[in-house]
């Protein structure tokens, strides 16, 4: 067997899954009658709905004639770092304040960059870009976020 | 007698100072980020839901509208200077736009897009304003069953219309209904598919989903290998064109507005579709259908006069049925959501002032787009030059923060995250997010009425055929689906959207 569109045959497979997580998911929920229907009986039909066009998808894509289409490897390293960066962000801003988790979202998410980049431009990006968003966040928006780390502004007080 | 009322109410409205500050801001940023490559108008509003939930309503959809049209505006600008379009509703822009700028003739190019937007954007807004009275009257009448129906033809031709594979698109509309209706059920209150966490018990937030499928996702697609290659801007030279130049204009125009106006009705229809179609119109009707490709003004004036036009009046579904056609429209039901407004026929008589406030405000923001684009073009230019590895921390920070501010909330983080990975892998697998976002705002009101429309026939599902109007909408369904398959418009329609999709 050949499989030639790559693309449609990982996505029908992706379609079959959900709609068969949809289904199980939704079998413990009261499907109710055509005459009142529960809250289990639009995510049951919609499931079958999903699987079965899956299922075709994933037909199509391994015996009807047509272009050959390939899989592109898929650019894991924007997605971890991006998603690092968010990550870091929420540890770091209930207890060391908004300044040091934009600085350090902007720090990360910089290098997911996929080219060379100058030391001097990123520093000027990551502090340019903090001060922009104190200047709309804090001050224009006045969104309640610590600005400095919670243990500064207690020794403040 | 009442239109005139009606429009004075409007522009008493969209002329307050509050509403004509929010509107010049979105008309400077929807230019922005159609100068931009890579930031679009989606990610665009989705990062800027947030920010309206201290405004007043009226100004927070005024403010999101005009990023709406100003973006397709804006994104001619690119295509005529540098061959890169800033949205894909400007992609055959390039085409003419930029052989145009080759032989010296940027500045003739860009008054031809701003005159064309211009004219185009006022008639489309006088269709908007009269076509959608009528309508929503006739809305109100309207059953559950028929709005079932409606809902459907809504997502079929937004499927019809979307580039890449139907059936693709298809099981992408259902994966959004089955995520819209998580949460607890409205009539049972029985929570769905919420494993447990309280943060999913309202449903999942609508403002995560749009900026994870359109912001983060769209960020990760960009920062492929080719980022940040870019070509050299060409000078602007005279705007003001020949007599012969403007005599070419005019029927390009015309014709322009006309295919706007009704492709942007259509739901699923909008800007970049009408522009395909109205280039490929004029290179048929035109005398000098030879020129076109070598930078005929007729391809410029034509496609960027329908997009213009279908961004307006892409808006007479949403306010007239309350259905949005597509993804942008989708985030505005998400904004009238945010203040409690129900879109619909109802709006109309509840809350006139923001109805009839907007649809002026278009006008106005017409006008505004003109000013902001011809003389200071030279400004847009030199923000061609801001290179994306800049652009994108800073679009990193606007949706981290806003998504963060909702309600010091980290959940919402971690939903959008999930919905990054998510848009993430549709797109490395060619499955458009559009019309997941379409189901998702629609899965609710869609199984609430469904329900509806079997109860009040005691179970009897042969209703959906039997009422008249019910039946006809969705015999438009069956017909659109079948035209699709037809092989013609098959191979038309991959031709039109194979240059959609650089």
């Amino acid at each position: 067997m050949k499989i030639r569109n790559k693309k449609d045959f990982i996505s029908g497979l992706l379609f079959s899954m959900l709609g068969v997580f949809f289904v199980l998911m939704a079998r413990k929920y009261n499907f109710g009658s055509l005459r009142e229907i529960g809250p289990g009986f639009f995510p049951i039909i919609l499931g079958i709905v999903l699987m079965v066009l899956g299922v075709i998808i994933v037909f199509y894509s391994i015996s009807v004639k047509g272009n050959t289409v390939y899989l592109n490897a898929l650019h894991w390293k924007p997605i971890i770092v991006l998603s690092l960066s968010i990550f870091v962000f929420l540890a770091v801003i209930p207890n060391l304040g908004f300044i040091l988790a934009v600085f350090s979202l902007l720090m990360i998410s910089c290098f997911a960059y996929p080219g060379k980049r100058k030391m001097t431009e990123l520093f000027l990006i990551t502090v340019g870009l903090t001060m922009l968003a104190i200047l709309v966040f804090i001050i224009g928006l006045k969104l309640p976020i610590n600005l400095l780390p919670v243990f500064f502004i207690k020794k403040g007080m | 007698m009442d239109f005139i009322t009606n429009l004075s109410i409007g522009f008493q409205t969209a002329l307050s100072a509050i509403n004509l500050i929010y509107g010049f801001i979105g008309c400077l940023l929807g230019t922005f980020i159609g100068v931009l490559p890579g930031l679009g108008p989606v990610a665009t509003i989705a990062m800027l839901l947030p920010a309206t939930y201290g405004l007043p309503p009226t100004s927070a959809l005024i403010m999101l509208a005009g990023i709406y049209y100003g973006a397709a505006y804006g994104g001619s600008t690119t295509s005529i200077l540098l061959n890169i379009p800033g949205e894909s509703s400007s992609v055959v822009t390039a085409i003419d736009g930029y052989q145009m700028s080759r032989n010296g003739r940027s500045g003739v190019a860009l008054f031809a897009a701003a005159v064309g937007s211009l004219f185009a954007g006022c008639i489309a807004t006088l269709i908007l304003a009269a076509f959608s009275v009528p309508l929503s009257k006739y809305a109100l009448k309207f059953g559950p069953t028929e709005y079932f129906s409606l809902m459907t033809l809504g997502l079929v031709s937004a499927v019809v219309l979307s580039s890449g594979s139907i059936i693709k698109a298809i099981a992408m509309v259902i994966v959004g209904l089955l995520l819209g209706l998580v949460g607890a059920d409205v009539n049972s209150g029985v929570a769905r598919f919420t494993f447990n966490l309280p943060g999913l018990y309202d449903g999942i937030d609508f403002v995560c989903v749009a900026m994870g499928l359109f912001g983060f996702a769209e960020i990760i697609s960009n920062l492929g290998p080719s980022v940040d290659s870019k070509g050299e801007i060409r000078k602007i030279g005279k705007i003001w064109p020949t007599r012969t130049d403007l005599k070419r204009m005019v029927a390009p125009i015309l014709r322009g507005t006309a295919i706007g106006s009704a492709l942007g009705i259509l739901p699923g229809g909008g800007a970049t579709l009408a522009s395909f179609a109205s280039y490929s119109l004029e290179k048929k009707a035109s005398k000098y259908s030879s020129e076109f490709g070598k930078g005929a003004i007729e391809g410029v004036a034509g496609p960027e006069s329908a997009n213009n036009a279908a961004s307006q009046t892409s808006f007479i579904p949403l306010l007239a049925l309350g259905i949005p056609s597509n993804a942008v429209m989708a985030l505005m039901v998400g904004a009238m959501a945010i203040h409690n407004i129900q879109p619909g026929p109802l709006v109309m008589s509840t809350n006139p002032s923001l109805y009839w406030g907007l649809i002026a405000s278009m006008w106005i923001g017409n006008l505004m787009l003109v000013i902001l684009n011809l003389p200071l073009i030279g400004l847009w230019v030199k923000l061609l030059k801001i290179p994306y590895r800049i652009l994108y921390p800073a679009i990193m920070m606007f949706c981290v923060i806003g998504i963060y501010s909702l309600n010091n909330n980290v959940f919402s983080l971690y939903i959008a995250i999930v919905f990054m990975l998510a848009g993430a892998i549709f797109r490395w697998l060619d499955c458009e997010v559009a019309p997941l976002l379409l189901g998702f705002v629609l899965g609710p009101a869609m199984e609430e009425n469904f329900g509806r429309a079997l109860l009040l026939s005691r179970g009897d599902f042969s209703v959906f055929v039997t009422r008249p109007l019910s039946a006809i909408l969705l015999a438009f369904s069956i017909v659109l689906v079948l035209l699709i398959a037809l092989p013609t418009i098959k191979k038309t329609r991959s031709v039109a959207f194979t240059e959609d999709e650089k």
